[in-house]
């Protein structure tokens, strides 16, 4: 079953080790435009914006290695 | 040059022509000085010319992204940038994390390197190989926040964007450049070199990426990552960011250096006081699960409900409260703020606010030098001076020259009261917490009075174990472990039992860090973990070169002795390595005297000094008359050319 991914806008630092760790999973290269989840500055209500594209696989990977708790598994 | 880690290739931009040259990556290069701020003090040796106006179009910007730039290990964003500082006149890198180096890498180059002058206000825009100079005459006159937001809504939010704000188009010789809002970059004037070339930002994207050689790199940096995760100590850190160091009193000194704040008044607004008044949400530096930044909301009556974005704010707050008397913690970081926007040093700032308060309190000057204005430390005060700085505005003219500026204004013997060196102020005060590696690397820190490095008590302070536990002689011998520091200069540097010779161990401090830098790699809160194994391993990983430790450190050696032959060209020599006179006089602590000693408590005299700068030069294996590298010690390191340029005869 594959498992569906949430996002606490909240709690993003704009680290993006989410977005590196993506995309060499998929591509083999570290980039940040590769990736399939989207992190932007924002400093509106949340200092930024987080979104998964349709690519997403939804592998978790993401989720293992946030270290600010901004992505689970539901 | 298809190594992995590296980009390959560096970035020319001339603004005076517009002319835009690529230039591959020379692989011996990355081998000799391996990038970051080690490449860059290459890069500064060989580009910019001696005795040059740093606000002239000949002096040049050197961004430089080491090889772990742009991949996830933890905490690999800090991004170098070396120039003729106007500050003090001399060259050094600054750093920053954030996005910059990332992104400078996956646009495809290792350095970007800018000189010449604009004939009108331009910034640059570099999205992989499209490299342009856009009329940036719409945003020139706005504050640095503004000027993200409006390069952000028009190019969108992938550019990293780095501006100036007023203060830099004023050239005022303590602005500064901040990332994306966030990360300050170029204490010592970067954002005056920037306006004198009418550069008013730098916005960088990439698309390319960037590859590494080996595929176990990526195992590496999962176990990095679960390391960082699993360390029990993160949580501390989380919670408060940069707060975390509050109690060690490193920032606590008062009344220009001439007293250490109460424990009892540095409580009120302390970590605790912090948390019931600010609320805190966490930001990151790429690639850092070490949160120490913030974007903050304010939850006192005062000021409820504004929000704004924080670097450093346990380094802001100390500052504002102790040196200008904000009077409260979020009048500290609303200050702070403001030194943002205009893209103002804080650190630069306070402290010379802080001094020139002292001279007026002692008559050394008076409303006749300020223009009418009474000093004082408080909230309006600050308020004030630094909208008059960052405008050049009657005594705030006179500030933006900075201490060497200030002094030579002034005169009246002023000097002896400025705690600084080759005129930037100290940030660590030899009398607080003894006379370690990070205080004495202030004064022979070729950029002037700042940690270009940090510690090496194998991190105690910065841990949050009490101030003590830095007498323990064994930690340092831990330290010298973790970082194959050889035998006989083990030998040398815990020559007497029970002691360290804290000259003879800031060398190896400093190549250590050098190398850090060099790499890319860098966090406040995660550096202690660092060996020379992680470093070998991750640099071999990923670029595929294999360098020994000793390989590694002797690149570090080499890129230290590059900067400081570039700065011994300049004119600093041993002279320029004065501790500050009130280093010698007693600071009072909770009413007592406290003087300068080693960790041994024994007291630190100008004899002392005196010996221990000879111990420093002799282990870097300088002349020891002249405090800069010997023809024998730069033809050590390979560098034959550098040697006869110094040596000519």
């Amino acid at each position: 079953m594959i498992k569906e991914l949430s996002i606490d806008q909240k709690l993003c630092t704009g680290c993006m080790i989410c977005q590196q760790l993506c995309s060499y999973t998929f591509s083999g290269i570290y980039n940040t435009e590769n990736a399939y989840i989207v992190v932007k500055p924002s400093y509106k209500e949340t200092a930024f914006e987080v979104a998964f594209k349709p690519e997403c696989t939804k592998c978790g990977i993401c989720v293992v290695y946030c270290n600010y708790g901004a992505l689970n598994f539901v | 040059m298809e190594i992995g880690g590296y980009a390959g290739q560096d970035l020319y931009v001339d603004l005076t022509t517009g002319a835009v040259k690529k230039q591959k990556l020379d692989p011996e290069v990355a081998k000799n000085f391996i990038g970051g701020s080690g490449m860059g003090s290459w890069l500064a040796y060989e580009l910019i010319k001696p005795h040059i106006d740093p606000l002239s179009p000949d002096n040049h910007i050197i961004i430089s992204a080491g090889p772990l730039l742009g991949t996830p290990l933890p905490a690999a964003s800090e991004t170098a940038c070396t120039t003729k500082y106007p500050l003090t006149g001399s060259i050094n890198p600054g750093k920053a994390g954030g996005r910059l180096g990332p992104l400078l890498k996956y646009a495809g180059y290792d350095n970007l390197i800018i000189n010449g002058k604009s004939k009108k206000p331009v910034y640059l825009k570099i999205c992989d190989d499209d490299v342009e100079l856009c009329d940036a005459t719409d945003i020139w006159g706005k504050d640095v926040h503004t000027t993200t937001d409006i390069l952000w809504s028009k190019h969108g939010e992938e550019y990293c964007v780095v501006p100036i704000g007023p203060a830099g188009e004023n050239l005022v010789k303590i602005s500064l450049t901040i990332v994306d809002k966030l990360q300050t970059m170029g204490k010592g004037g970067l954002g005056a070199t920037m306006g004198s070339k009418n550069l008013k930002a730098i916005l960088i994207k990439g698309t390319k990426g960037i590859k590494v050689n080996d595929n176990k790199f990526q195992q590496f940096v999962f176990s990095e990552l679960r390391s960082f995760m699993n360390d029990p100590l993160l949580q501390p850190w989380l919670d408060l960011g940069s707060m975390f160091f509050f109690n060690s009193r490193v920032q606590w000194y008062h009344k220009n250096y001439t007293e250490i704040i109460t424990n009892e008044q540095a409580q009120r607004y302390g970590p605790s006081v912090y948390k019931e008044v600010v609320h805190r949400h966490k930001l990151a530096c790429m690639a850092c699960p070490g949160s120490c930044k913030a974007y903050l909301e304010l939850k006192d009556e005062e000021f409820k409900g504004t929000k704004l974005v924080l670097s450093t704010v346990g380094g802001r707050i100390p500052h504002f409260m102790n040196r200008t008397n904000a009077g409260s913690i979020n009048r500290a970081i609303i200050l702070a703020d403001l030194c943002n926007k205009y893209g103002l040093c804080a650190h630069n700032a306070t402290s010379l606010i802080d001094f020139l308060v002292e001279l007026y309190e002692k008559k050394i000057i008076t409303e006749k030098d300020t223009g009418g204005q009474v000093l004082k430390r408080d909230f309006e005060m600050t308020k004030e001076l630094i909208k008059k700085i960052a405008s050049r505005e009657g005594i705030g003219n006179t500030i933006a020259e900075g201490y060497n500026g200030v002094i030579k204004e002034i005169g009246r013997g002023c000097e002896k009261y400025a705690v600084q060196v080759k005129g930037l102020d100290v940030n660590f005060d030899a009398r607080i917490n003894r006379l370690g590696t990070l205080e004495f690397h202030e004064v022979v820190n070729p950029r002037g009075g700042h940690q270009q490095v940090a510690l090496t008590e194998g991190g105690a302070i910065y841990a949050g174990d009490s101030v003590e536990d830095s007498d323990d002689v064994e930690k340092f011998r831990q330290w010298c472990d973790r970082v194959n520091v050889p035998k006989d200069a083990r030998d040398r540097i815990f020559e007497k039992p029970g002691q360290f010779n804290v000259a003879k161990l800031t060398k190896w401090s400093e190549d250590w860090w050098t190398l850090i830098d060099s790499m890319g790699w860098g966090c406040y809160y995660h550096k202690r973990t660092y060996t020379m194994d992680k470093i070998c391993t991750a640099y071999a990983l990923a670029t595929g070169i294999h360098l020994s430790s000793e390989e590694l450190l002797r690149a570090a050696e080499r890129s230290y002795n590059v900067l400081k032959a570039a700065n011994a060209r300049e004119g600093f020599s041993r002279k320029d390595d004065a501790f500050p006179e009130k280093w010698f006089e007693p600071i009072l602590d909770e009413g007592k005297p406290r003087y300068m000693m080693d960790q041994s408590g024994n007291l630190i005299t100008k004899e002392v000094v005196s010996r221990l700068l000879d111990a420093y030069y002799a282990e870097r294996g300088w002349d020891i008359v002249t405090g800069i590298p010997t023809k024998s010690k730069l033809t050590e390191l390979g560098l034959e050319r550098i040697a006869k340029e110094l040596y000519p005869v």
